[in-house]
């Protein structure tokens, strides 16, 4: 088998059109990357000044009214994480900073897609960009005529009529494929992480996380060896092989993601942003039970208190009852908002099951999700950052309106807080998942990307004993 | 009709065509004998300027195949010798098509005489090509040559993988032509057929004329005798 | 000879089952994209109207109370929720915006997807920086629309290549090319002219499939008819740019199978490889100005005015406007006092703002200069023009939302410091926002560098090869 093999490669390395390609690939590779490297710097660089400045602003901002500086409010930045230079994901098209402020939740706003031409839609070169189109390109370059070189040279028949066997045949200019690729992809992966692991001011730069993303496109690329070599065997000529295994790859990459789109639109369509707000206005109006709006919940809550305290009236309280009203209100709307943000995600995680469901028809749905998923550039991330900073933000609410409550007194206008009080709310802090629960969340993605391989796999193996 | 004159092709280093120097006229068949990469087919594609010579000219009908390429075209009808057609497409579509390239235009009736003439049989006419034999096609050809009132006929070793019947009638069909005054390069191994046909005989080798005669002046026993010599001379050097 | 190889190559095409094959793909396609662009647009109309109609509904409520108070009857509702005062119209009753779909909006997803179609600004509150962006899954945004304007970007120049990439090497595979260069022809010329019937029928079947596609799912589309027009010039002309190309690979490589990759490597460059990497070495070299560092900025002025705008107001009433109490002078000093409070931040929140939008605008005027690297690039920005979903669009639609809130701003404060109140006869003439598309579509300079180009590699690859007028044929 290692003799198959060696000949394969031999035969590769003299072919002029896999140099031509694998060049390509690599000056494609060296820009993204420096591109990347030169963004992921700058981006985080003002990430970091960002949020230094804003809390600058927030602790700075001097002897004010609590609740006029919860309307001052504060932003949420998202940081950016080390394998975001691998993989952009979807960070282009969400925000990266959330407004805190009190009675609202706000959506991150500014995304780099809306303030940039229509050309972005045609997406941008990325180290992931070269890996996801490219190299399966590269895979069929090379294993698109395994077979049918062999039958149109008519040098299959000498070759069973050696003894070798099929299976051993098979695997041999299987494994002749898949290493090239498998070979440059493994050095590729070391030297970004060596440059990874090499940047400053680097977040959440972990060589396991790559090292699954690595094990993920290897998957990957076994598939897309495996159909290969697969339609080789079933083609009756190199021509036909190849236009299978680009309209495959077509289909695959560019067909399936867009038809996919349609569906998911179809069959869980987002509410337009008016009607997002139309809602939760309402609810906000009659309560988030449709019958006890805040107004009447309030009452019920003045009553309940007094009763609890056993007082007669609001100012025998000891504490400022305005501050506590305000502080349960605003656990009301916080309420409301997580409400309809849950369907909202729900809505989210449909649509993007739709996406999963349809990895029957494209390996490409799997590893494109989970590619993004390790590198944390994905709409789940995206997710979980707005609701640490959703939950920032009524810890916030919640220390500014126990300020009231606690320091001040009823009915007491030009009331403010100290200067220094300020300092005393915790900083914003988001941590992305740990790799083990990302995995967790991929299993069906991993299951599909196995399915994907096994099954090819077996066709692979019984078809090479017929042929 | 046929000239060619100190012809030399090289391919860098190998020389294909050395210095050939050879004349066919009206009525005339010259068959050229020679092995494999005598350089044969490589004179009958400079006459067709698919490849240009190195040195020497070309002419057909007194016109330079190089300076005319597309004018020369015009007397000469060329069969390969794997004559292709187009397989979708019925032998007297095919007929016409060729011969519209050729600026001729037939209508049905003339069309199917010249491919009768040329000895395809009449139930064939309306078939589409791809079921055609080798000899079929090439009949379909001299179809063509007649309807275009070829004056020269350039033949890369049409006989090869026909069987005996339809060789003889190829041959006789190239008689006729001949008797009809065109003149006819063929290039064959068919030591047989060539002297039973040809007017002239060439035999190449390594790019040169080794041997012209004059085909009834020698018999056939006489003619194998000098072609094994010339080609023994090539295995003792 | 023109005429016969017509003839003969519709005779081909027909017995080899291709004219069938390309007339279901392309069919198939058309028909999925434009019901698919159409489900976008009626989605998005949908939305409008859901909108309009809660407008509506809140606009005939209004009315009626205004007619009520006119008559001096009772409403029950508290002062400050009251339509006769122009202040609670401008607050409680703003005006709708709304960016309706073009006749071919169907054609591009575009940027619309992105973008909210409908807005209404107040009479107070930063109506120069609001928020444009709609709630969608960026997922969807990653991966992009099946729509018309992805089928002729990407799809059409492969169902080309599938259709022309063998037309010389073919005859050379099959042996006949022996033949017709033994006849008294230009090979090149006659592959021209195969190639150019090619066009012509594949131009033909296109036209024909979208026509019939346009009339069956989106009639409307023939309202428009310069664009119409203009969409299939453009059509056209990118078709023609690909079998070009086609062309010149054919007498350069002369090779199916390797005519077929070098086809498929340049289609990947041209749609995929140039305009990602233009994409991201623009964005290198031009970044984005940071909205980050933006944000800073207008905080860091936020907080300097603040003691600007408490020495006007008190902040708590600048954030609860609508909780203002009181009447007469004391109504009136609030809001006046409101607006100049706001007038100062404004003032210095605006020239940074438009900084920020200046830097912006020439960034992406850079970016699109690009266009002319790729003509995937030209056709996505001409197809989106003509669909209205450019992101020129929006930048303009931003502006005329702007210069409308001023229009209606500058209606109703006047009403207050004038203490005047708001009647039925200036609900009558009310300004109303009507959307404008001032976006000139430049169809015609597209085509013309589109043709240019497709000339330019016409001329310098193939002329050599046209003037010799022969092809190698040997060497087989």
């Amino acid at each position: 088998m290692k003799n198959i093999i060696f000949k394969e490669l031999k035969e590769l390395t003299r072919d002029g059109r896999f140099k031509i390609a694998i060049v390509i690939s690599l000056i494609l590779l060296v820009v993204a990357t420096i591109t990347g490297i030169n963004q992921y710097q700058k981006n985080n660089q003002q990430y970091l000044e960002s949020a230094e400045t804003e809390r600058k602003v927030w602790e700075t901002q001097g002897e004010k009214n609590p609740h006029s500086a919860a309307h001052y409010g504060t932003y949420a930045f998202k940081p950016k994480f080390a394998l975001s230079l691998f993989d952009y994901g979807v960070t282009k098209y969400t925000g990266n900073s959330i407004f805190l402020e009190a009675h609202n939740r706000h959506e991150a706003s500014f995304s780099e897609a809306t303030d940039q031409t229509s050309l972005a839609r045609f997406g941008t070169l990325s180290i992931n960009f070269v890996l996801i189109y490219l190299f399966p390109l590269i895979i069929i370059l090379i294993g698109y005529n395994s077979y049918t070189k062999e039958v149109e040279h008519k040098t299959l028949t000498l070759l069973k009529s050696q003894g070798v066997h099929p299976t051993k045949l098979t695997l041999g200019k299987w494994l002749a494929t898949f290493i090239p690729v498998f070979l440059l992809t493994a050095i590729i992966f070391l030297i970004i992480g060596i440059i990874l692991s090499s940047l400053e001011n680097l977040a959440f730069f972990t060589w396991s996380s790559l090292l699954a993303i690595f094990a993920s496109y290897t998957l990957y690329y076994l598939i897309i060896t495996t159909i290969t070599v697969l339609i080789s065997m079933w083609s009756k000529s190199s021509g036909m092989s190849l236009v299978s295994c680009l309209i495959i790859w077509i289909i695959f990459s560019f067909i399936t993601p867009k038809i996919a789109t349609n569906f998911a639109n179809e069959n869980h369509p987002y509410p337009s942003k008016s009607e997002f707000s139309t809602r939760i206005a309402e609810d906000r109006k009659n309560g988030l039970d449709g019958h006890n709006p805040w107004n009447k919940a309030a009452k019920k809550l003045e009553q309940e208190t007094l009763q609890k305290y056993n007082v007669d009236s609001l100012s025998q309280l000891p504490f400022n009852y305005a501050g506590y009203r305000m502080q349960k209100g605003e656990e009301h709307e916080a309420k409301i908002y997580e409400k309809h943000y849950n369907i909202l995600n729900e809505i989210a995680n449909n649509q993007n099951n739709t996406y999963k469901k349809l990895s029957f028809l494209s390996p490409f749905f799997p590893i494109r999700f989970l590619s993004m998923d390790i590198a944390n550039t994905s709409d789940n991330l995206h997710w979980k950052f707005t609701k640490a900073a959703e939950k920032y933000r009524i810890e916030k609410q919640r220390f500014l309106n126990n300020d009231i409550k606690d320091n001040s007194k009823l009915g007491e206008r030009g009331y403010k807080m100290s200067a220094e009080s300020f300092k005393k709310l915790p900083k914003f802090s988001f941590t992305p998942p740990t790799l083990g629960e990302i995995l967790k969340d991929n299993t069906q993605n991993i299951f599909f990307l196995s399915l994907w391989f096994f099954i090819p796999f077996l066709g692979l193996i019984i078809t090479s004993k017929k042929i | 009709m046929i000239t060619i004159k100190n012809i030399t092709k090289k391919f860098n280093d190998f020389i294909a065509v050395n210095n050939l120097s050879l004349e066919v006229k009206e009525g005339e068949i010259l068959c050229l004998l020679g092995a494999n990469g005598a350089g044969k087919s490589t004179t009958i594609n400079m006459l067709l300027n698919f490849i240009e010579p190195s040195f020497g000219s070309a002419k057909i009908n007194g016109l330079d195949v190089v300076k005319n390429p597309i004018k020369t075209k015009n007397f000469l009808t060329y069969i390969p010798e794997n004559l292709m057609l187009y397989p979708t497409l019925t032998a007297i579509e095919n007929l016409d098509y060729f011969c519209k390239l050729s600026g001729k235009n037939f209508d049905k009736t003339e069309l199917k005489l010249y491919l009768t003439d040329a000895g395809l049989q009449e139930e064939a006419h309306n078939n589409r090509v791809k079921t055609f034999s080798k000899g079929m096609r090439q009949k379909v050809g001299i179809a063509l040559a007649i309807a275009k009132e070829s004056k020269v006929l350039l033949l890369d070793e049409p006989t090869s993988g026909l069987d005996p019947k339809s060789s003889n009638e190829f041959m006789d069909l190239l008689t006729r032509m001949k008797d009809d005054g065109v003149a006819i390069l063929m290039a064959t191994h068919d030591l047989f057929r060539a002297k039973e046909v040809s007017t002239h005989i060439g035999i190449m080798r390594s790019g040169k004329l080794e041997n012209y005669s004059d085909s009834s002046k020698v018999s056939l026993k006489e003619l194998e005798t000098i072609y094994l010599d010339i080609m023994n001379f090539k295995n003792v050097s | 000879m023109f005429y016969n190889n017509l003839i003969y190559e519709i005779k081909l095409l027909i017995r080899s089952n291709w004219l069938i094959l390309l007339l279901i793909g392309i069919t198939l396609l058309f028909v999925f994209a434009t019901f698919n662009g159409n489900k976008n647009v009626t989605k998005r109309v949908n939305d409008i109207a859901e909108v309009q109609e809660g407008f509506n509904k809140k606009d005939s409520l209004m009315l009626a109370t205004l007619i009520k108070i006119e008559k001096g009857e009772k409403t029950g509702l508290p002062y400050w929720q009251l339509p006769s005062e122009p202040m609670t119209v401008g607050s409680r009753y703003p005006r709708i915006a709304i960016m309706h779909p073009e006749a071919l909006s169907f054609l591009a997803t575009g940027q619309s997807d992105m973008y909210t179609h409908f807005k209404s600004p107040t009479v107070y509150g930063n109506n120069f920086a609001l928020d444009y962006s709609e709630m969608v899954n960026p997922v969807q945004l990653l991966f992009g629309n099946f729509d018309l304007a992805f089928v002729i970007i990407y799809i059409l120049p492969l169902l080309i290549i599938a259709f022309t990439f063998n037309v010389l090497s073919k005859e050379k595979e099959l042996g006949t090319l022996r033949l017709l260069g033994a006849q008294p022809i230009s090979v090149i010329n006659w592959l021209l002219q195969k190639i150019i019937i090619r066009y012509l029928i594949f131009t033909i079947i296109t036209s024909i499939i979208l026509l019939i596609t346009i009339a069956l799912f989106s009639p409307n589309a023939f309202n428009s008819i310069n664009n119409l027009f203009g969409l299939f010039l453009l059509i056209y002309g990118y078709i023609l740019f690909w079998f070009v190309i086609s062309f010149i690979v054919n007498i350069k490589i002369n090779h199916s199978s390797k005519n077929a990759l070098s086809l498929i490597g340049i289609w990947l460059l041209i749609v995929m490889v140039l305009p990602a990497t233009v994409n991201q070495i623009g964005n290198s070299l031009y970044p984005t100005p940071s909205r980050l560092k933006m944000i800073n900025e207008i905080r860091l002025i936020k907080k300097e005015n603040e003691k600007k705008q408490n020495e006007i107001m008190s902040e708590y009433l600048r954030t609860h406007p609508e909780l203002a109490q009181g009447n007469g002078n004391d109504k009136f000093g609030f809001w006046h006092n409101y607006f100049a409070s706001e007038k100062i931040m404004e003032e210095r929140t605006k020239p940074l703002l438009a900084e920020y939008d200046l830097q912006l605008k020439k960034q992406q005027n850079l970016i699109r200069m690009f266009k002319y690297v790729s003509p995937a690039i030209l056709m996505q920005q001409s197809l989106n023009n003509i669909a209205g979903t450019s992101e020129k669009h929006y930048n303009d639609y931003k502006k005329q939302v702007f210069e409308f809130s001023n229009t209606w701003r500058d209606y109703l404060v006047p009403m207050l410091f004038k203490k005047q109140k708001f009647k039925v006869d200036n609900y009558k003439e009310l300004p109303q926002f009507t959307y404008k598309n001032r976006i000139v579509n430049n169809v015609w300079l597209n085509l013309l560098s589109m043709l240019i180009l497709s000339i330019t590699i016409f001329v310098l690859l193939g002329f050599k090869d046209l003037k010799r007028k022969i092809i190698p044929i040997t060497r087989l």
